[in-house]
């Protein structure tokens, strides 16, 4: 039986033209080409266009600059990589690298093989998303409560990054509890703020790989920020003592900024026993609360296994 | 200051991937049919590369690497935004002959503007073509007939057996010349499309 029908031979032409298949196959398709002008036709007509597409859409290139931020990005990731990739002195070198390799050694059977990272552009969107998921579903809130110390005692163990423990309310402002979220990869938390004109959720989260968009300098909140317009919403984003804040509202921008004005001022209003820590805000706070919630052993160390990246889909 | 070792792997990084620039740009612009998404995609995907640089075996394909990475981001992103199938390369204004892209192709001389009219439109078809295919068969197809990689080289870049990209590739060219049949010399196609679909969808595996 020699004969492929016109749909067999249709349905394994790229096949053929790319030379593959068994040499009995190939010689049946040969075949029934030199028999079939219209199957013949068809592979030429098949082959011409791939050619045009390919010219059509051939030399694209990446914009300019794009290699630029990449060589940026990786060495921005290298200098606050927690891998201590610098060796001083070459005397130290030697030791360190073999103390490192040990070490990733160790810390690859240990750790999932790839970090996953999430983009600007994820990070910008998802929170707002989430916002308004809130907002439709009219869900409560995990704690109602306008004490940071009760709230960040709620969520030790909780997310990676935890809650700063004296996390003001900016003048004008007022806290009335939190959320406990799940995105981008990892656990966060939402502490949710109310002025007269409506409502603003602070997210809260820790930042490793993650890549901020890029921030402007604010003066006045003494930081730079991000400020970002999605689906009548506005996120303003910046990064503080490895936690990355997102706050997300749709009251006006410039609203928005004096709320993180405000968390500037009231900082500078906290407790003299705090005063020195809080003028670097959260940066060593981070530190303290975490630390200070690991009163009991066991819990801590359950919550890190679970906060663990989520695995890629395999493609179907 | 960058230490020795450091300073060394990041210019061997910076001579082996910067060759793959555009074709990663081009084919994340083409998968995520937004230019600062692609933009965002390369970058996310030089990043990993570069976390996982001793990972990557020397005399193994390091396109072919580079291209699993940025498959997989591509994954992450299109289920972190929730995208669809498709991804419509014809409605973004920037897809219409690349106001982002291809100062090769845009700055080709053309003689007659007639002639570089219709290659214009020939574009958009073929960047509506290819956007309205599943992203599993538009990888393939892109890299398969847009930056000629072998079908070895494809299966390791998405991670799939060499088997799945021949049947993908097929079924993804297939529909491309479906879809842009209108542009197809001679319009004395003796098997009708509806068959072809047929013989795509049903027995002829």
């Amino acid at each position: 039986m020699s004969g492929l029908t016109c749909a067999e031979v249709r349905a394994r032409l790229f096949d053929y033209l790319d030379g593959l298949g068994e040499a009995g196959d190939r010689a049946a398709m040969g075949a029934h080409l030199d028999a079939c002008p219209d199957c013949a036709a068809e592979l030429r007509a098949s082959e011409g266009m791939e050619r045009r597409m390919r010219q059509a859409l051939a030399g694209d290139r990446a914009p300019d600059g794009l290699w630029d931020r990449v060589m940026a990005d990786i060495d921005a990731d290298a200098a606050a990589g927690p891998r201590g990739r610098r060796f001083g002195w070459p005397v130290l070198a030697t030791a360190a690298a073999a103390f490192a390799v040990l070490l990733i050694a160790v810390v690859g059977l240990v750790l999932p093989p790839e970090r996953r990272t999430v983009p600007a552009a994820a990070l910008v969107v998802e929170p707002v998303n989430d916002f308004i998921t809130y907002r439709l579903s009219g869900r409560p809130l995990d704690v109602e409560s306008a004490d940071p110390a009760k709230l960040a005692r709620w969520f030790t163990g909780k997310t990676e990054s935890g809650v700063p423990r004296r996390i003001p309310a900016p003048r004008g402002f007022r806290l009335v509890g939190s959320r406990l979220c799940y995105f981008l990869n990892r656990r966060l938390a939402a502490l949710m703020y109310r002025t007269d004109a409506g409502l603003l959720s602070l997210y809260v989260m820790s930042d490793h790989d993650i890549v901020l968009p890029e921030a402007r300098p604010d003066p006045a909140a003494g930081r730079a920020l991000s400020s970002h317009r999605v689906n009548d919403h506005t996120s303003l984003i910046w990064r503080d003592g490895g936690r990355v804040y997102v706050l997300v509202s749709d009251l006006p921008e410039a609203e928005m900024r004096r709320f993180v004005h405000g968390l500037r001022a009231a900082l500078r209003r906290a407790p003299a026993a705090y005063a020195r820590v809080m003028t670097t805000m959260v940066t060593s706070i981070a530190g303290v609360s975490a630390r200070a919630g690991m009163t009991s052993p066991a819990k801590p160390k359950q919550a890190a296994a679970k906060i663990q990246p989520i695995t890629p889909l395999a493609m179907k | 200051m960058l230490g020795f070792t450091e300073a060394r792997r990041r210019r061997k990084f910076e001579a082996m991937t910067k060759p793959h620039l555009d074709a990663l740009y081009r084919t994340a612009r083409r998968m995520t049919g937004h230019a600062q998404t692609a933009e965002d995609v390369v970058q996310e995907t030089c990043l990993k590369a570069y976390r996982g640089f001793h990972t990557f075996q020397a005399g193994t394909n390091y396109g072919a690497w580079l291209f699993r990475i940025l498959t997989n981001t591509c994954i992450d992103w299109r289920r972190r935004r929730g995208i669809g199938e498709t991804v419509d390369l014809h409605a973004l204004p920037d897809a219409l002959l690349g106001a982002d892209v291809g100062s090769a192709t845009r700055d080709r001389y053309e003689p007659d503007p007639e002639a570089s009219l219709l290659v214009a439109e020939f574009r958009r078809d073929v960047m509506g073509a290819i956007g309205r295919l599943s992203p599993e068969l538009r990888m393939v197809v892109l890299l398969a007939v847009f930056e000629e990689y072998s079908y070895a080289e494809i299966a390791e870049a998405v991670g799939c057996p060499v088997g799945t990209v021949r049947s993908r590739l097929n079924r993804g060219r297939r529909q491309l010349q479906a879809d842009l049949a209108a542009y197809r010399r001679g319009a004395t196609d003796p098997i009708p499309l509806a068959d072809a679909r047929a013989a795509r969808d049903g027995g002829g595996q």
